[in-house]
This record gives structure tokens, C-alpha cells and sequence, in this order.
């Protein structure tokens, strides 16, 4: 049981940053299109949001490492 | 078979006590936080210096290019160049200093030296004690910042308000007093979770390719340097970003739309 929640607790955190990290990468190549001239801003901005959603990720798997652990 | 006689990697998610000095237990987390206060100290001590006598070689360089992208990021979140300045101090240090641990963190004395079976050496920020400490630190200042812009009773009226009055006002207030607490939570497991979360991963990948490990560990490490830039420019990002939320107007609009995107995700 210990086991599936550990998987279960990483896996779902991580599968819905994926989601997350894709959404903000492709809106920052979509506004990299539309306005090329701006991609160090974007670029910043990118690895900000990226790093946010990221964040999110981290704490699941910290999370899994405390159920797998700490007992 | 290889991999069953090898000592499996320790896991723990607080730090350990080293040994005791009266009622203060002293952790290896805390022993690896002096090497890198020493340092950063040192470091920046000797940037000063050479600056002073104008004598630059390619380090002084390094930290003078970095304190401009940071001050000059600084000027552009808070509106002016002079609360930059007045906040610098406080922001930029910690951002070294978060900087210098986090590279201190991936070197190979972290994992393997050993004091009476407790591991001697452990990245200081992969101690919830110390980011908590941190997010402290930038909370008190946001809130010291916001009081000598609003008073006291004003930078109170930011979070309540009189609901018959201005029934909006008094739930907005409420949702903002929730989240500068939840930003406690948010600030200092980031960093925590990024760092310990890399410590981990480091000592697993060694676990797992045995004796693979000079091909296959040094990419990640390269991986958790880049982390570690990242995790202590966002540090100082928020700190900014809070500490400008709370001198801005309640009513004022943000100087640049930049902000308020920042602001928005900085919630999470």
C-alpha cells in the first residue's frame, strides 16, 4: 500500500506539471512567434513559470519521499 | 547482484544531529551553512575590496554583471531605482547567498562523509529549517516595507475592512490575508523541496548505475547547478515581487504589466 502511494503520489504530481510545463511552453513559443524580437523577456518569463509549476512537481515527489520514509 | 551488495543510499528528510554544544543541537545542515556563510562572506568582501581600488579581474566581473541584471530587475518590479537600492541589501545578499550553497551542495563530500554514522555534510537548503528562516526573513520585510509606505493602519486596511461598507473589499482582504500566509508555505518549500528533491535524485542515480556512476552523474550534477541558479534568481524574484505588492497602492494600478503577471503566478 505504502508502495502504490508512493507511485501514485509522484505520478499524478508529476504527469499534471507535465501538462502544466507544456502549457507554458507553448504559449512562449506561440508569443515568441508572434513578437520574435522579444524572446529574452519571454525566455525569463518562461523559466519563471516553468519553475513555478515545477515547484508543484517537487513538493508531490518530497511528499512521496516522506510516505516511502517516514514511517 | 552487484547492485544487491552495494549500501543502499540514506534518505532522510530532516537534517541530523552531529553532536551537541549545551542545549543547541548542532546539524549537519548547520555545519555545511557555515562553509558557505564563510564563503560568501568571503567572496563578496573581496569583490568589494577589488572594486574599491578599481582592480578587476574576471570574478570581480562575474559578480558585478550579476548585481546589475539583479538591481537593474529589481528597479523595473518596484517602479524606481532608489527602493531598488534600499532593498538591495537584503535581496541580492540572499540570492548570493542561496547562489553559493546551492553550488556547495552538489560536491561529492555531501553524500559519503561520515561521523559516527551520521553523514557530516548536507546541502543548507535541503533543511526546511533554513527556508523557512528565509521566507520569514522576506515576509517581516514585506510587511515592514508596506507599513512605513501605508502606516500602520493602513497597511491593516489592506486586509480588513468594514463588510457593510465595501462588502468586496472585505472578502478581497480576507483571500489576501490568507495567501501571505500560504506564501510562508509556498517560498520555503520551493526551495526546499527543489534542493532536497536533487540531493535525492543524485544519490539514487549513483545507487542505481553503480559503477557506471563517473559517465552518468556528472550531467545531473550539471543539472542541479543550473537548479540551483534558477531556485535562488526565483528567491530573490519573489522577495521582490512580495515586497512591491505591498508598497503598491491598494487602488494603484502596477507600473508595468509585468508585475502583475508575476504577481498572479508568485500566489501559487
Amino acid at each position: 500500500m505504502d508502495q502504490l502511494a508512493f507511485g501514485l503520489t509522484y505520478s499524478i504530481a508529476g504527469g499534471l506539471a507535465a501538462v502544466g510545463v507544456g502549457l507554458v511552453g507553448a504559449a512562449a513559443v506561440a508569443a515568441v512567434g508572434r513578437n520574435p524580437d522579444a524572446i529574452g523577456t519571454i525566455r525569463t518569463m518562461m523559466i519563471l513559470a516553468m519553475s513555478f509549476v515545477d515547484a508543484l512537481a517537487i513538493i508531490g515527489l518530497v511528499v512521496a519521499l516522506i510516505i516511502k520514509f517516514l514511517k | 547482484m552487484i547492485l544487491a551488495s552495494l549500501p543502499e543510499p540514506v534518505v532522510s528528510v530532516g537534517a541530523q544531529t552531529v553532536f551537541q554544544v549545551g542545549p543547541i543541537s548542532v546539524t549537519n545542515s548547520m555545519l555545511f551553512g557555515i562553509i558557505g556563510s564563510a564563503l560568501t562572506w568571503g567572496l563578496l568582501i573581496y569583490t568589494t575590496r577589488r572594486v574599491k581600488q578599481r582592480r578587476y579581474n574576471r570574478l570581480v566581473v562575474a559578480f558585478l554583471w550579476m548585481y546589475e541584471y539583479l538591481i537593474n530587475t529589481a528597479a523595473e518590479v518596484l517602479g524606481d531605482m532608489e527602493s531598488a537600492k534600499r532593498l538591495a541589501p537584503l535581496a541580492i545578499t540572499m540570492f548570493f547567498f542561496i547562489l553559493i550553497n546551492n553550488c556547495l551542495e552538489i560536491l561529492p563530500i555531501v553524500g559519503p562523509v561520515t561521523y559516527h554514522g551520521v553523514q557530516l555534510f548536507r546541502g543548507l537548503a535541503a533543511d526546511l529549517n533554513f527556508t523557512f528562516a528565509l521566507a520569514v526573513v522576506t515576509m517581516v520585510t514585506a510587511q515592514i516595507w508596506a507599513i512605513r509606505n501605508h502606516g500602520f493602519f493602513g497597511n491593516l486596511g489592506r486586509y480588513f475592512a468594514n463588510p457593510f461598507k465595501d462588502p468586496m473589499h472585505a472578502f478581497e482582504g480576507s483571500l489576501e490575508l490568507v495567501a501571505e500566509f500560504s506564501r510562508f508555505i509556498a517560498l520555503s518549500m520551493r526551495l526546499f523541496g527543489n534542493i532536497f528533491g536533487g540531493e535525492v535524485l543524485l544519490a539514487v542515480m549513483a545507487y542505481i548505475t553503480a559503477f557506471a556512476t563517473p559517465l552518468t552523474v556528472p550531467p545531473f550534477m550539471l543539472f542541479e547547478l543550473f537548479i540551483g541558479l534558477i531556485q535562488a534568481y526565483i528567491f530573490f524574484m519573489l522577495t521582490v515581487v512580495f515586497v512591491s505588492l505591498g508598497t503598491m497602492g491598494h487602488h494603484a494600478p502596477a507600473s508595468s504589466s509585468d508585475t502583475f503577471a508575476l504577481s498572479g503566478e508568485a500566489a501559487t
